[in-house]
């Protein structure tokens, strides 16, 4: 006999179609929005698939152009909405809790190694002290390139370098974004093999027939890693960026395996 | 913006603004709207049929993402669609609200007839009106739809009726559309899966 959970998911599921198209009723609407909120795997995987489908079903509409006046109208009705820009934003708290959580770690670590009080070793205290401020390190790197990468993005002559996978890494894929007026690049790397400990991936331009480093990157567990590259001069005159696998640290000439190449054809982004 | 290698940079671009307007960046909204104004523009237009109502809901979207940025889901999937649902429901919502139930196709065969003096409800006159909205290649992915399915997608997606009204206008049990969507719907995705 199926039971009354069973039944509502059935009956949920059904409606997971209509609820991405945007044709339920509201008390329908509202029945399937619960239902999401319960985190239902199966439900949660059929939104995720039909919604692509919506997506690509709109992106077959032939296109038309908004009036410019609407750009301007939304803006002046957001401005109007706006709270005061004293007041510490959601997103803002999670960034600064972490920051909190990670320095309240590193003080008591200190604390307690000035009372000498705790049988812990020094060395074991030392250790996760340095390991908290990496995690510091790494939380003001990751969020100070995010936000050069949205400025980047953003601005209208911004260009794009593809730079494909080499055999037998073929799988992987970047691409770097660069400003004719800026010093620096936004490399977004992805489905690169995780780097050996004592490795690391290293970024060379080729300028004038010389080859220099610009950077050095690890990559996530999941293969992709977004980095900064600075110090670029005369970027028109980049003839190519490549990314190969060195130890730690860096060095002077590329040595190691050859995992990404792109030649700078300047192709737009906008 | 290319899409190459399955790395979307639009979608990406939409993550990082996204996560901007949750920190009540307005030049993220901004930026938001430069990048995908013109796709809900015209999801919004092709369901409401006049431009008053278009640039009301298109903005009600935008303030719509604006006001609800931290109750986005990833789980449910990715921005984009996210915001193609707002869209849609928003403009599907304003149809109802005006006892606007437009008979889409109706209209339009009407108009496309007039102008052309084609016999309404001919098949010729149907697939103009089909022509007229979509791309040569959502074309081609209709087509490959049995004529059953294509009628569900034409009423549902592009429509806008509900599957009590589907019913109602095809004669046929509530019962039956529920599952005829959901083959169009499967099929669908396996054509557009296999890169079509």
């Amino acid at each position: 006999m199926v039971n009354k959970m069973q039944m509502e998911h059935k009956e949920i599921y059904e409606l997971i179609d209509a609820y991405v198209f945007g044709i339920l009723s509201q008390d329908e609407f509202e029945a399937v929005e619960k239902h999401l909120e319960s985190k239902c795997t199966d439900c949660l995987q059929r939104l995720r698939e039909v919604g692509e489908l919506s997506v690509g079903l709109a992106k077959g509409l032939k296109e038309t152009t908004p009036p410019a006046h609407l750009k301007t109208s939304l803006m002046e009705a957001v401005e109007k909405t706006m709270i005061s820009t004293e007041s510490v934003t959601p997103k803002n708290n999670m960034f600064q809790s972490k920051i909190i959580t990670v320095l309240g770690t590193a003080a008591i670590i200190l604390l307690v190694l000035w009372n000498g009080s705790l049988n812990f070793k020094v060395s074991e205290l030392h250790s996760q002290l340095e390991n908290s401020i990496k995690k510091l390190d790494r939380l003001v790197a990751d969020n100070s390139v995010q936000n050069e990468a949205t400025l980047l993005l953003g601005k209208p002559c911004t260009k794009l370098v593809d730079l494909q996978g080499v055999s037998p890494n073929l799988q992987a894929s970047a691409k770097m974004f660069l400003h004719p007026d800026e010093d620096f690049g936004i490399l977004y790397a992805y489905q690169l093999p995780v780097a050996p400990a004592d490795k690391e991936y290293q970024v060379w331009l080729k300028q004038d027939g010389i080859m220099q480093s610009v950077g050095s990157f690890t990559v996530q567990e999941n293969g992709s890693a977004l980095i900064e590259v600075r110090g670029l001069q005369k970027i028109p005159t980049i003839d190519s960026f490549m990314v190969t696998i060195e130890p730690v640290g860096g060095v002077d000439s590329p040595t190691g395996m050859t995992y990404l190449l792109g030649q700078n054809t300047l192709s737009s982004l906008h | 913006m290319s899409v190459t290698d399955g790395f979307d940079v639009t979608a990406h671009l939409d993550g990082v603004l996204l996560g901007r307007i949750q920190s009540g960046d307005q030049s993220a909204l901004s930026g938001l709207y430069d990048s995908r104004s013109r796709l809900i523009y015209s999801i919004v237009l092709n369901i409401v049929h006049n431009t008053e109502d278009a640039e009301e809901v298109t903005q009600a979207v935008f303030m719509r993402i604006w006001a609800k940025a931290q109750s986005f889901d990833p789980q449910r999937g990715s921005v984009l669609v996210w915001i193609v649902t707002i869209a849609r429901r928003l403009a599907i919502d304003r149809t109802r609200s005006k006892h606007h139930r437009i008979q889409k196709f109706s209209d339009r065969l009407e108009s496309v007839s007039q102008q052309d003096l084609v016999q309404p409800g001919s098949e010729n006159v149907h697939n103009q009106v089909i022509q007229s909205i979509l791309v040569d290649r959502a074309l081609k992915r209709l087509n490959k739809l049995n004529s059953e399915q294509r009628e569900i997608i034409e009423l549902s997606y592009y429509c806008g009726f509900s599957q009590t009204e589907i019913a109602q206008k095809i004669a046929t049990p509530l019962g039956t559309v529920k599952s005829r969507l959901r083959a169009a719907v499967t099929r669908l995705r396996d054509i557009m899966g296999n890169g079509e």
